[in-house]
């Protein structure tokens, strides 16, 4: 669905050069609900407006449904787009940007279909307020509208598209996108809120220093650690030689085993008589993996290479 | 394409309509007509000089709406790029040529209604005044109208490469007189030249300023033509051929102007 090798990008600054993008590599696949995550700086902006054809590469190139894009290509015509920063006609009023923006991907957007979308989103009584008039939450709101009139999009490029929005619409347009992708709309997310990606996302890319470091299924990146159990047990003398202990105290003692020693543990608490108070898979949260891997990446020590130590 | 090209022609026009910039120079620039227009209408009631009234009202309206036209296009350009809104109608399919197509195609109504405006309150005067109609009204807003576009589109076009301030300030400064005059001075100071330096410096500033001549839009061909009739309203057969000639330039003017611009939107980083 998206192709992007090597591309590599610069700003030319007043002074120096800026290289944005430094051989960035992605594939996308139809169906997924893909997110590119990156610390402030990484790229990812960049990476979008390069596949979206805002921007032409130094080198390398983008294919998107084997098509590469270019400025008002026909094929924008599948393709629904978020921009990050509320970058609408301030002039307009909201009612006349949805209007404008739908007339755009060739539609005549009739009245009701129109109330409607901005029933859903709260916006009737603003219909009227010019864009530059709105607080960011609202337009936003306007943003996502006008990626919900694409019928016909076959991919979604959203950069943080819950930004300033409050935790209803959140959800209701979170709930709208897997509603979408399981129609086949493949959904591309640039997003800061990890959680958020986690939740919804399928594959994610992490980046850092314009090009990417990671990309996988985001399951397989979470379950890095899944043959490890999480366990808390009533203190005792001896403590088994595979349990590492991370906290003890008085009254328990907490530790991480690995699968494999899970009976040879059980059969240790039967035998002492010992309370079990605790005893779960070891998850990894995206927020975890996501720091290992940029502190991994810079050569920072990580917290679970601590951990293990 | 055809309701495209619509859509952004409506989007356009609620744009001029909405624009404080543009509210501000008309404001100042109706108050000043009006102004003009009250004076010359009384100064006509006492006086015999009726028919050089009306030629100064219209020549101030005239004015106000070259101004008014003229901004339009760099106004646009302008507000546009800093809004940074482009990019979301690049990210549809329209394409750069269908917008810029529609902005130029604006500019042209607007630029229409104000010259027809123009011309319906000159001919209300020779009525209201009882002085026989001059055809030259129609002649003296069809240039006014060729010329407000010209200048419009240029300064669109520069609009898209520097500054908006700067392409106003280069109009100064790069305009067919000015050129015209530099371009006589250099040729009169390197028949005078009296080292082979100073004529090498002076051959080839002589060059670029005649190149620069050949560049710049012309927005008064035929000027001496043309100021004949616009002293005395009365048009020969032969300024007709003139004006329709100019019409013609500013055609073709206009077309090359959108399709460089398209080509230079499609050049701009637009996010």
């Amino acid at each position: 669905m998206i192709e992007a090798n090597d591309i590599w990008v610069s700003y030319r600054g007043w002074k120096r050069k800026i290289e944005a993008l430094t051989g960035f590599n992605l594939t996308v696949n139809q169906g997924d609900i893909f997110g590119l995550l990156g610390p402030n700086g990484a790229g990812k902006s960049t990476a979008l407006y390069t596949i979206l054809g805002l921007i032409k590469p130094d080198k390398g190139s983008v294919k998107v449904m084997n098509q590469e894009l270019y400025l008002g290509s026909s094929l924008f015509q599948y393709i629904s787009y978020l921009p990050e920063e509320a970058h609408y006609h301030l002039y307009l009023t909201v009612e006349e940007a949805i209007r404008y923006y739908a007339e755009l991907y060739g539609y005549s957007i009739s009245n009701p279909e129109i109330k409607n979308l901005m029933e859903s989103f709260g916006m009737t009584e603003f219909k009227r307020l010019k864009l530059s008039q709105c607080s960011k939450g609202m337009k936003q709101k306007v943003g996502l509208i006008q990626v919900l009139l694409n019928h016909n999009a076959k991919i979604m490029f959203l950069d943080e598209p819950t930004r300033g929005l409050d935790p209803l619409t959140t959800i209701q347009f979170r709930d709208i996108l897997l509603e979408r992708n399981k129609n086949g709309v493949t959904i591309f997310l640039n997003s800061h809120i990890l959680s958020e990606v986690e939740m919804i996302c399928n594959r994610v890319a992490i980046m850092d220093k314009g090009r990417v470091i990671v990309q996988d299924e985001l399951r397989k990146l979470l379950t890095g650690e899944q043959d490890q159990y999480e366990v808390e047990f009533e203190p005792s003398d001896a403590i088994l030689e595979f349990i590492t202990v991370t906290e003890r105290s008085d009254s328990s003692v907490k530790g991480i085993i690995n699968q494999k020693h899970l009976n040879e543990f059980f059969s240790f608490i039967q035998q002492k008589r010992l309370k079990l108070y605790q005893c779960t898979l070891k998850r990894t949260t995206l927020e975890q993996a996501f720091a290992n891997i940029i502190k991994g990446a810079s050569g920072e020590k990580t917290d679970s290479n601590k951990y293990q130590n | 394409m055809k309701k495209q090209i619509l859509t952004n022609i409506r989007t356009d026009l609620i744009f001029f309509s909405r624009n404080i910039l543009l509210m501000i120079i008309v404001v100042i620039m109706v108050i000043q007509t009006l102004f003009s227009i009250f004076f010359g209408t009384l100064v006509s009631y006492l006086s015999s000089v009726k028919f050089e009234n009306i030629q100064g009202i219209v020549y101030s309206f005239n004015r106000l709406v070259y101004i008014i036209v003229a901004a339009l296009g760099i106004i646009a350009v302008f507000s546009h790029n800093s809004q940074r809104c482009l990019k979301m109608v690049f990210t549809k399919p329209c394409l750069p040529e269908v917008w810029t197509a529609s902005l130029f195609l604006s500019i042209t109504i607007v630029a229409a209604i104000l010259f027809f405006l123009s011309f319906v309150i000159g001919s209300l005067l020779f009525i209201t005044m009882d002085v026989p109609y001059q055809k030259g009204i129609i002649f003296i807003c069809l240039e006014e109208f060729c010329s407000a576009l010209i200048i419009s589109f240029f300064l669109l076009m520069l609009g898209l490469v520097i500054h908006p301030v700067l392409a106003v300030f280069l109009i100064f400064i790069l305009n067919e007189s000015s050129l015209y005059y530099l371009y006589l001075s250099i040729s009169a100071s390197l028949e005078n030249a009296k080292t082979f330096t100073q004529a090498f410096f002076l051959d080839i500033s002589k060059s670029i300023v005649g190149l620069l001549y050949m560049i710049v839009p012309i927005q008064n061909p035929a000027e001496e033509q043309f100021s004949e009739v616009a002293r005395s309203w009365v048009v020969l057969p032969k300024d007709w051929g003139f004006l329709a000639l100019f019409i013609g330039y500013t055609l073709i003017f206009s077309v090359l102007a959108a399709f460089l611009s398209s080509e230079l939107l499609k050049r701009k980083r637009l996010i």
